[in-house]
């Protein structure tokens, strides 16, 4: 069972992932993201530290996808730190990080783990599924068409012993623009 | 219980990531266990599953080493982030390898059911090998 600061810790990451990232009220993050806040990772986005950071971050993401909603997938604290697993879905109406609106709908897992002091996010450790998101987007090509087998049954690794990749937004076909 | 998840944790590291000894999975894997990352959504329930998905890497990064970040766990769960450098020699993401050297962060989760990992999510920077790999499009 967690302990009263781990529930409040899971609280804090539930409000910030229910009014920030779903939109509710971004301005949030005055109080539940430290002046102090630092991510690592997170696909490679620059997040500048605070609350100004995380408003600009999410403002992209919301501008690119206007019906995004993250869903919490799984959520657990030990001591200070808040482990969530979470889904991104929206469709691509805006840029995002110079991407044209694709008109596409992505679906965009990732693992997040948070530290929370008094009540407030102070550092941040993230990944995500950038690669896919991108490819669904058209911004990437799928990798691993030259060396797809397109036989049933085990397609993560080919006879040669070929690693390769097949998006699953867009199955086996060919590209598509 | 969270310190023997924890445990289970720190033995897929060291026996499947760095020790290369597969057959761990048997023991660490229920039979049904979904594999979940996103690069492998094909990937068979189960120690088999598990096991593709190491060979993805291993052979894509013979030489790859393993360092865990932070480990936490609660009640029936345990996540843990890594930092992992190798080079690439072997096919990755349909990418033949291309002896670059990569580093890239990546972070595991796990659902533990009776000493066993029930169900697995894995998240990594895949973009950022890709960029390490010369694979972006429009780059060099």
């Amino acid at each position: 069972m967690p302990t009263d600061l781990e529930q409040r810790n899971m609280n804090t990451i539930r409000r910030w992932n229910d009014d920030g990232w779903n939109g509710r009220n971004i301005q949030v993050a005055w109080e539940v993201i430290s002046p102090e806040m630092q991510v690592h990772g997170a696909g490679g986005q620059q997040v500048n530290m605070g609350p100004e950071g995380l408003i600009q971050l999410i403002t992209t993401w919301r501008t690119a996808f206007p019906d995004g909603q993250m869903s919490i997938d799984d959520l657990f604290a030990e001591g200070d730190t808040v482990v969530i697993r979470n889904t991104w879905r929206g469709t691509q109406t805006g840029d995002f990080y110079g991407i044209p609106a694709s008109g596409k709908w992505v679906e965009i897992s990732s693992i997040g783990i948070d530290r929370v002091v008094d009540g407030k996010v102070v550092e941040g450790w993230g990944e995500l599924n950038m690669l896919g998101a991108m490819q669904t987007m058209g911004a990437m090509p799928p990798f691993g068409e030259a060396v797809q087998d397109h036989h049933k049954g085990r397609d993560v690794i080919n006879h040669h012993g070929h690693t390769h990749w097949r998006d699953p937004h867009r199955g086996h076909g060919k590209r598509t623009k | 219980m969270a310190d023997d998840n924890k445990a289970v944790f720190q033995r897929v590291v060291d026996e499947l990531w760095s020790g290369k000894n597969l057959d761990a999975a048997d023991e660490l894997f229920a039979a049904n266990a979904p594999n979940n990352i996103p690069v492998a959504p094909d990937l068979p329930a189960g120690p088999d599953g598990a096991k593709d998905l190491l060979s993805i890497f291993h052979n894509a990064f013979p030489d790859l080493t393993i360092k865990v970040d932070r480990v936490h766990a609660m009640g029936d769960r345990v996540a843990g982030r890594l930092f992992q450098e190798g080079t690439h020699s072997g096919s990755f993401l349909g990418v033949a390898g291309s002896g670059n050297k990569v580093d890239f962060t990546m972070i595991g989760l796990f659902r533990l059911e009776n000493g066993k990992i029930a169900e697995s999510w894995y998240e990594f920077d895949s973009l950022r090998i890709i960029q390490q790999i010369g694979a972006m499009p429009g780059a060099g």
